[in-house]
């Protein structure tokens, strides 16, 4: 697999990616957007913001792989129940992860010593102080400078409680960390003359420096963003469609009509009889 | 007896004046018509004409919206005609080379405007283009929109103060 390419687990002809910076990169570098599907670890039964993985168009995925930015492995692999070597070795993580953890609380503690040193003498000064007094009332000869006297406490000397196994901290994967890195998986799409419509309308649209989302949600196959989708609103409803597919004119006021109802230019995309991507924009005119 | 026939738009001189090209459709013929007394008519605009394109087997409206205007063309369709991608890529190309069809027609605006006609006489326009035209801005339509409005409150006004001056008299 080479180095450097984001993994893109498929399940079931679905390209997911896990990896929380792979997402951020994508959308970045290479102005490709997907979509979260997953359950927010943090706020659960809610769809309202959505988490991990990102699921990614097959018009994505396949531009994707065209440009060598990913490798795909089988993400069912994930689901099937772990070996006995993959248990071990999740044994001796987690051995490894506790000492580290315990470490660190240690460190933690004794840091939280020193930052209070000047609060604890004086506690143990105050407590001293108190018993001294006590002797004194039962009538022990107490000399007054022992009261005054400075506690010279030594750091190490504190007893530090270990971390218990218990307490400790464990770590949920979203990205499956024993995935084989040598399984490979063949990727079939484009197939039909409609997907390869689409794929080349795609890739064109987005070598012009669009950023491109799927446009069920306005009518349309793609929805065409001029930048980042959280910063701007979609210029164009991009419709794909047969150069020779018949439409009549209630058809185009149907596109036009859903398009400057949202302010948004529907584009009319096809591969015409001498295999060249054309565009048609369709604009609601206020003739007056 | 009031004769039904003459009223039909097929007796309008423009109409009698566009069957002599000897092609399109009746229906296609219809739309023209229709669209072009729209424009003449109800739109007011200027310089509207009706022309032959042999080569699409249509008939296209050429106009402008005021004298000083660039002009826009226009082809008017039914609301049931088929109409393919590659039919308006064709009425594209041909309008693109209309400067040498008609050297009179002067500075074009890029692209047609497809009239769309209900058998209710009601026509829908869109303005159609090759390439990327990307929407108006929404300040733009803002301040289009706010300007009509206030076009039609003094078309009001005076309407009001030509009634009330109508009811004294």
């Amino acid at each position: 697999m080479g180095e450097g390419r984001i993994r893109v687990s498929v399940v079931k002809d679905c390209a997911y990616v896990w990896n929380a910076e792979d997402v951020c990169m994508l959308r970045e570098k290479h102005r490709i957007v997907g979509r979260l599907v997953g359950c927010h670890a943090r706020f659960a039964r809610q769809n309202i913001q959505l988490s991990l993985p990102l699921q990614l168009l097959p018009e994505e995925t396949s531009l994707l792989l065209l440009k060598g930015m990913v490798d795909l492995v089988d993400g069912t692999i994930s689901y099937r129940t772990p070996t006995e070597q993959q248990k071990q070795a999740l044994e001796r993580m987690r051995e490894k992860t506790f000492q580290d953890q315990e470490h660190l609380a240690r460190q933690q503690k004794r840091d939280d010593i020193v930052k209070n040193l000047d609060k604890i003498k004086a506690g143990k000064k105050a407590k001293r102080n108190k018993d001294l007094e006590e002797r004194r009332s039962a009538g022990e000869d107490i000399d007054q400078s022992q009261f005054d006297e400075d506690l010279d406490l030594d750091i190490d000397s504190f007893q530090i409680e270990p971390l218990r196994k218990e307490n400790m901290m464990i770590q949920i994967f979203t990205e499956d960390p024993w995935q084989e890195m040598d399984q490979s998986l063949d990727w079939t799409f484009p197939v039909t003359e409609e997907e390869n419509l689409r794929f080349r309308v795609f890739r064109d649209l987005w070598e012009k420096g669009y950023y491109l989302t799927s446009g069920g949600k306005f009518g349309g196959t793609f929805l065409v963003y001029p930048g980042d989708p959280l910063r701007y609103h979609s210029f164009y409803i991009a419709v794909c469609l047969p150069y020779k597919h018949k439409m009549c004119g209630q058809d185009i006021i149907t596109m036009g009509r859903l398009g400057s109802d949202v302010k948004k230019t529907v584009l009319l995309c096809s591969v015409n009889d001498n295999n060249e991507l054309t565009y048609t924009s369709l604009v609601w005119t206020a003739i007056s | 007896m009031m004769n039904y026939e003459s009223k039909h738009i097929e007796n309008h001189p423009k109409y009698k004046e566009i069957s002599d090209y000897g092609f399109g459709s009746a229906k296609h013929m219809q739309s023209t018509v229709l669209v072009y007394l729209d424009l003449c008519e109800c739109k007011q605009w200027f310089n509207v004409a009706i022309h032959p394109c042999k080569e699409c087997d249509i008939m296209f409206i050429s106009g402008q919206v005021t004298a000083l205007d660039r002009t826009q063309l226009i082809v008017a369709v039914d609301c049931i005609q088929a109409i393919q991608h590659i039919d308006m890529e064709q009425i594209n190309t041909y309008t693109n080379q209309i400067q040498i069809c008609l050297p009179n027609l002067g500075n074009q605006t890029r692209g047609l405007t497809l009239a769309v006609c209900s058998s209710d006489s009601t026509i829908v326009y869109y303005k159609m283009t090759s390439g990327l035209i990307p929407p108006e801005n929404p300040d733009l339509t803002q301040q289009k929109k706010l300007k009509r409005k206030r076009y039609f409150q003094k078309a009001k006004k005076c309407q009001l103060s030509a009634d009330m001056t109508v009811d004294k008299t």
